[in-house]
């Protein structure tokens, strides 16, 4: 990954399910750039996400309301916002906070995207 | 001044009774959000020296990132032109040694008594996100203290040097 790749970045993947991928420390320097990425999400009326946390070596607080915040708003809007491939790091912190318990939290994406999408997960 | 402790155990404020003399390794950097990395990297170094395993630096990153967070956010209210006190060392307390950081500002007073875990909850509109980095602060070391008053805050927080 070079220097250059955007830190957050956001793609469509199927049936209205969007995909936000993270790069990096979510600290307070890349938190913004995430909360701007979910709030346009939201605004575009895309309410069943998957965080991809595949490249998120690290997660404060900051980070994490910003999740909270995106999950909220989406439930409001009868949709969801799952995570996947959190590295052990960055889970034990969710785990600090009880937030394993909050999130629906998969290993891997397509178990995300299916779990978004009430369907079965792929064996 | 008034006293807190924060973290696990029953000992009194200010474990052992006494006031740590943290000179070994000083550092001073403006109270801004930039500020941040520069400090976790002046501590983790020392804790680094002092043999910290790296899931123990971990900790202590997180908890360094909160307690400065806090610090630009609440004690002065947002970014300016004051300062943030950083001193590391290792000390032993009651036979067990430790890595210690101490965090002063000269912000508005602090009680982190008055914040509660967070509980979490699968109802959308009833959990409660505040005060995260006070808990942050308090799962990730051994113990931490705080000290407020009109000199400004003080906050030390212990990580044990061997699990």
């Amino acid at each position: 990954m070079n220097d250059t790749a955007p830190v957050v970045w956001t793609a469509p993947l199927r049936d209205e399910v969007w995909s936000v991928g993270v790069r990096g420390r979510l600290d307070h320097n890349a938190v913004p750039q995430l909360e701007s990425a979910l709030r346009e999400l939201a605004a575009a009326g895309h309410v069943r996400l998957m965080v991809d946390m595949e490249l998120v070596s690290y997660i404060n607080s900051g980070g994490l309301r910003v999740l909270i915040s995106a999950w909220r708003a989406a439930r409001r809007e009868g949709g969801d916002l799952q995570l996947c491939r959190l590295n052990p790091r960055v889970n034990d912190i969710f785990r600090m906070a009880g937030f394993d318990q909050v999130f629906r939290i998969h290993d891997l994406p397509s178990d995300a995207v299916c779990a978004l999408l009430n369907e079965p997960a792929v064996p | 001044m008034a006293r807190c402790r924060g973290g696990a155990g029953s000992t009194p404020a200010f474990f052992g009774g006494t006031r740590f003399k943290l000179d070994e390794q000083r550092f001073v950097a403006p109270a801004r959000f930039a500020s941040i990395a520069d400090i976790e990297e002046f501590v983790l170094r020392a804790a680094r020296l002092a043999g910290l395993d790296e899931e123990a630096l971990f900790h202590v990153e997180l908890a360094v990132d909160e307690a400065c967070t806090n610090i630009v956010e609440h004690a002065y209210g947002g970014e300016g032109n004051d300062q943030i006190e950083v001193a590391c060392g290792t000390r032993v307390v009651e036979g067990t040694g430790y890595f210690i950081v101490r965090l002063r500002d000269q912000g508005k007073p602090f009680d982190p008594d008055v914040i509660l875990p967070p509980r979490p909850t699968s109802n959308v509109e009833a959990l409660q996100v505040g005060g995260l980095g006070i808990h942050f602060m308090r799962k990730s070391m051994d113990r931490i203290e705080f000290q407020f008053g009109e000199g400004g805050n003080e906050l030390v927080m212990y990580k044990r040097l061997i699990r």
